[in-house]
């Protein structure tokens, strides 16, 4: 009933935010006209559903902060956690209103930036600030019980976050936005583009929730599934950054008719292959660097763990005096 | 622990030779599939520095003594047996007989298919040998193989014949060993620890194993995409996929090809930093500087080594320069963080220097040097100019063949004792080393000074050019001194066989598993195992004792935040280790 | 070995694959491992051939011939009955966990049943394409990729069988079904790879 009600209401806010941009775009981004870096600077595209969105999702946060510092000032929320969401927040603000966003709408490898820092920066930022954590702590009991607690225990929500599930969501996020078609639209009309980087967000953030667990999920993945998932996540990065820069010709219509309008900038070759290196690359580094900390933090649970075994051992030891020490033998189970 | 086990010196006397040899036939121990993989890995080393010593001789001066095609199909097969039937092996050697050891298990998680993988892996050697003896030779393309040399395209002048259909089949073939090799160790070391043997007690040699066998798992089943690729395209598809007059593209096959052999040499390399980690574990009397970071610098070279293949390919035009070259020098960043902590294990260790430490500086001093040459051509424009020239010769071979086999000279002489329960003699070994070091060093070392001066590679004459000629007679003594070295190496493995003085369980007061029991080691390798506190569990059990009231001795290696960052869940996989 | 001290707690049998919550035997960590390898080699295959599709001027068949001038409804349906089966494997897999050898047994017959099927509408596939291997990128990656993938069906399919048959004899149970599982996921492998690859690749790339 509940879980009903709320899946309407998003229905129609993704209906409102998607009608809105034709309307309230304030910015004409087609064509910048000067490929100087300092002009390009100035050029800031404010538009209302990204500006919404900025402001609800900081004000939000902001809000819990402020409640959970006030009620519960004894719970343990680290200070690095807002400061990690505040930096995902300004990425956040970066990619969607800064002159990223004014030239991506012209240059594909401009765009590319906007897709890592979306995907790769703004979602692991976040979601390091443990927003649900804060806001299952910051909910008014009510607020709590009836939509928080039953949406994160759904069967959509387990569904979602269950490592092969995300891994495609993820995936095919990704890949199917970059079909020249669906690109073309997403630049083409705003609000395409808006939900374009709203699956992004989605797909982005589904992942690194998984990967990150600071915040707790139903299922819990080990640190070695994690690095699968991650490590997964980088080969299918390194295929599309493949497939992207040994395309010959230019697969997006709309980055080849900017190129051939404007009188700057590389061709839409060289663009599309600057893209596809800054997806490679990049991206690739920062799920490398993602697992490099995970690995580093499995060594930090492993050797919590460790001790705990230790004494457990130690004890069993003093119990019963020599164990069979010899592990599993080959064909055990 | 002190005595030897009587079962495994048993002498087969006469009639009994056949039965022992049948023993190591059907044997699915891994303790002789890793002995004779290492005999097997070594002959083939062996032949592939005879091919070395041919080129040497070769080029000592201008003038040819052997014919062109001739020299094309001997570089090829040094190559090919070098890096697949040496380098490669000689790692899954090691990582055979020590790794299962090292965790305390009592076998591979699955002793027959680790026999199946020797045995294909000999297959598949057998079948690159043998193309010696069929019409045409063997394959002559290098051991990159680039099409469309390797194809019948019409415009060649002596198209390839049946030897490069049994180098693809054949390198298929080890490529399989590989994967099920790797499959193995990964499960093993998942699987079969000891109880208390967690994974960030692993010896450092273990940790090299279970990324290197990640890189096998990711990489090697791509080159056998593309060697299948490549085998149909000479076999009915008539180049469809790497002619370009028939609609193929050349450079399909370097990226997939150089998908794999980037990380290869990673495969290839980080057993031998393994081994050479052991080492110095041991022989500083030093707990090894910097366990954990040595792990993630570990990690994050086998990750960096996917992301940047596309280096080697620099010149074709196919790539995208920028990322390529930035993301190459990021590599030199855990490298780095390596060769620190390996100068920081013995900066005021009490060290002493057996054989085998001495190959391990070695290795360090030669990794060095490969190293730095590395990051030269990482340099876009710098690679530009010497693609193509003996300094890439100079550079692969210091890094990924001779500091490599350094490091792995380093496992044979460490671990000699505990494989035939006897010392390798050390004055043979020194000399060994003298000759092997001084050897290479004037081989490749001149070989850079030669690239820089602009002397193509894989070529069998070279116009007369006062500093050339100087060079390459350096290089020919210095091929003659090492292949000296070697042979003194190969007397020294059967003197000290014979005659070799006797080992107890643990002749280097070692650190790790292996040594805590009889040298060698009873078929199902331990009788029985000492509690497990930290990653030196024999130190612990040898000091312990005296150390516990020691309050700068922590048995956990001082990891002193009990929370763990990383996940903030006190979760149930403590029961993983039931 | 040392028991735990701490209680099991029981876990959804699906959870075991990636939660450390259930220890996995050590021939689903094998099996995994081996698939993980599959999954590179037909990624190296497929990134060639959408490499070549990309950038080649003679993509299409030299001989003018066309793949689908046979229809598009029989490989369809194949599609459809191939990628089915993964259920009744799972199935499969589902019963032997609760002990129910028997229904273990059908459900394998009917897999091996359509596999075999699935194999020998591939033959004909083969017999009719009208292009041979020769004839440039396309028709070398079709007769590559379903030839490689057909390879893998029928190592699958023996795989399936030799379980079937160790069935019949009475080896498995809820506690011993280890190999049940791996065939299970290596089957799962195999219609993935054709459903979500090759099938839409070799087919509609023409």
């Amino acid at each position: 009933m509940n879980l009903a009600r709320l899946a309407l209401l998003a229905v129609a806010g993704a209906c409102a935010l998607a009608w809105a941009p034709s309307t309230l775009h304030a910015h004409d981004g087609r064509y910048a006209e000067s490929g100087d870096l300092l002009t390009a600077l100035g050029v800031w595209s404010v538009d209302a559903p990204g500006l919404a969105l900025v402001l609800v999702v900081g004000g939000l946060y902001a809000w819990g902060y402020y409640r959970l510092r006030r009620d519960s000032p004894n719970f343990k929320f680290p200070r690095w956690h807002a400061w990690s969401f505040g930096a995902g927040w300004l990425c956040m603000l970066i990619g969607l209103m800064s002159p990223v966003d004014t030239y991506s709408d012209d240059l594909f490898w401009v765009h590319m930036i906007q897709h890592v820092l979306i995907t790769m920066l703004v979602a692991p930022l976040m979601l390091l600030g443990a927003p649900a954590t804060l806001a299952l702590r910051a909910a008014s009991p009510r607020v709590r019980a009836t939509y928080l607690v039953p949406v994160l225990n759904s069967r959509l929500v387990q569904t979602l976050t269950y490592p092969p599930v995300t891994l495609v969501i993820f995936i095919a996020s990704v890949w199917s936005w970059h079909w020249p078609n669906a690109y073309d639209a997403a630049i083409a009309n705003e609000a395409v583009h808006f939900v374009e980087h709203g699956i992004f967000l989605f797909g982005a953030a589904l992942l690194w929730w998984l990967v990150i667990g600071v915040d707790a999920t139903r299922l819990r993945p080990h640190h070695v599934w994690r690095c699968a998932v991650l490590v997964v996540a980088i080969l299918q990065n390194i295929g599309l950054g493949l497939i992207l820069i040994n395309v010959n010709d230019a697969l997006y219509e709309t980055y080849a008719i900017a190129a051939a309008v404007r009188e700057w900038g590389p061709t839409a070759l060289i663009d599309q292959r600057i893209g596809a290196g800054i997806m490679w690359v990049p991206g690739s580094m920062m799920f490398a660097l993602a697992i490099i900390l995970t690995v580093y933090y499995w060594a930090e649970r492993e050797g919590f763990k460790d001790r705990r075994n230790d004494a457990v051992r130690n004890m069993q030891l003093r119990v019963h005096g020599e164990l069979d020490t010899l592990g599993p033998r080959p064909g055990e189970r | 622990m002190a005595t030897l086990a009587g079962a495994q010196t048993t002498t087969y006397a006469g009639a009994n030779v056949w039965r022992a040899v049948l023993e190591w036939l059907t044997t699915v121990d891994h303790k002789k599939i890793g002995i004779m993989y290492l005999w097997a890995a070594g002959a083939f080393g062996l032949v592939g520095m005879a091919f070395s010593l041919v080129m040497r001789t070769e080029l000592a001066q201008t003038g040819t003594i052997i014919s062109a095609e001739t020299y094309n199909s001997i570089f090829t097969m040094h190559g090919s047996v070098m890096i697949f039937l040496f380098l490669l092996p000689i790692g899954a050697a090691f990582m055979n007989y020590s790794m299962p050891l090292q965790i305390g298990a009592l076998d591979m998680a699955f002793p027959r298919i680790n026999a199946l993988s020797f045995w294909i892996f000999l297959f598949g050697g057998a079948l690159l040998a043998l193309s010696f003896a069929v019409e045409g030779g063997t394959a002559s393309a290098g051991w990159t193989a680039y099409p469309p040399i390797t194809l019948d395209t019409g415009n060649n002048a002596e198209p390839p014949g049946a030897g490069m259909d049994m180098w693809l089949v054949g390198v298929i073939l080890l490529g399989q060993a590989s994967i099920f090799g790797s499959v193995n160790f990964l499960v093993t070391i998942f699987k079969m620890r000891a109880p208390g043997m967690t994974m960030w007690r692993l010896p450092l040699f273990t940790w090299t194993t279970l990324v290197t066998g990640l890189l096998i798992l990711l990489s090697t089943p791509v080159l056998a995409a593309a060697l299948v690729l490549g085998f149909i395209d000479r076999n009915g598809a008539e180049g469809a996929f790497f002619d370009p007059a028939a609609g193929g593209q050349p450079l399909l096959w370097q990226n997939l090809f150089w998908f794999y052999s980037h990380p290869a040499v990673y495969i290839m390399i980080l057993p031998a930093m393994g081994i050479v980690s052991d080492v110095f574990g041991v022989f500083t009397r030093r707990p090894i500087f910097g366990y954990r970071s040595m792990v993630l610098a570990l990690v994050a070279i086998g990750l960096l080594g996917f992301i940047v293949w596309a280096h080697h390919m620099f010149t074709t035009g196919g790539v995208f320069l920028p990322f390529f070259m930035g993301a190459t020098f990021l590599i030199a960043v855990p490298t780095g963080v390596k060769m620190f902590n390996w100068i920081a294990t013995m900066w005021r260790g009490s060290n002493i220097f057996p054989t085998a430490m001495l190959f391990s500086v070695g290795f360090l001093m030669l990794f060095l040097i490969g190293g730095i040459t590395g990051v030269f051509h990482a340099a876009v424009p710098v690679d530009f100019a010497l693609h193509d020239t003996y300094f890439v010769v100079g550079h692969f071979h210091y890094t990924m063949s001779i500091a490599a086999t350094f490091g792995f000279l380093a496992g044979c002489y460490y671990w000699f004792p505990k494989m035939f329960g006897k010392f390798m003699n050390e004055g043979l070994g020194k000399l060994h080393f003298w000759l092997l070091f001084i050897g290479v060093n004037l081989i490749f070392f001149t070989q850079l000074l030669l690239g820089l001066d602009g002397m193509p590679r894989r070529i069998n004459d070279y116009v007369a050019n006062p500093g050339w000629e100087l060079m390459n007679m350096l290089t020919t003594i210095g091929a003659f001194v090492s292949a000296a070295g070697m042979m003194v190496f190969l007397y020294n493995v059967f003197y000290s066989l014979k005659w070799g003085e006797r080992a107890g369980a643990d002749p280097w007061e070692g650190t790790t598993l292996e040594w805590a029991t009889t040298s060698p080691p009873p078929p199902h390798n331990f009788d029985s195992l000492p509690e497990i506190r930290s990653e030196r569990p024999l130190f612990d059990l040898r000091f312990g004792e005296r150390l516990q009231d020691d309050p700068h001795y922590h048995v956990n290696n001082g990891h002193s935040d009990p929370k763990g960052g990383g996940g903030s869940q006190p979760s149930a996989s403590a029961r993983e280790e039931g | 070995m040392a028991a735990s001290a701490v209680p099991h707690k029981r876990v959804h049998p699906v959870r075991n694959f990636l939660v450390g919550d259930e220890p996995m035997t050590t021939g689903l960590w094998g099996i995994i491992f081996f698939i993980f390898s599959e999954v590179m080699f037909f990624a190296g295959l497929i990134a060639a051939m959408l490499a070549l599709h990309s950038d080649t001027l003679l993509w299409e068949p030299t001989n003018g011939a066309h793949r689908l001038e046979g229809g598009e409804l029989r490989p369809l349906l194949f599609t459809a009955l191939l990628v089915s089966t993964s259920i009744p494997m799972q199935f499969a897999a589902f019963a032997i966990r609760k002990g129910n050898r028997r229904a273990m047994l059908i459900n394998m017959s009917i897999v091996l049943v359509i596999g075999v099927a699935f194999i020998i509408n591939q033959y004909f596939e083969w017999e009719h394409a009208g292009f041979s291997i020769s004839d440039g990128p396309y028709a070398a990656s079709f007769y590559t990729l379903t030839g490689f993938h057909g390879a893998h069906v029928i190592g699958g399919l023996l795989f399936i069988f030799a379980q079937w048959l160790r069935g019949l004899l009475g080896h498995f149970d809820a506690k011993r079904n280890t190999a049940i599982e791996a065939a299970t996921l290596y089957w799962h492998f195999v219609g993935f790879v054709w459903l979500l690859v090759i099938f839409p690749l070799v087919f509609f790339l023409s």
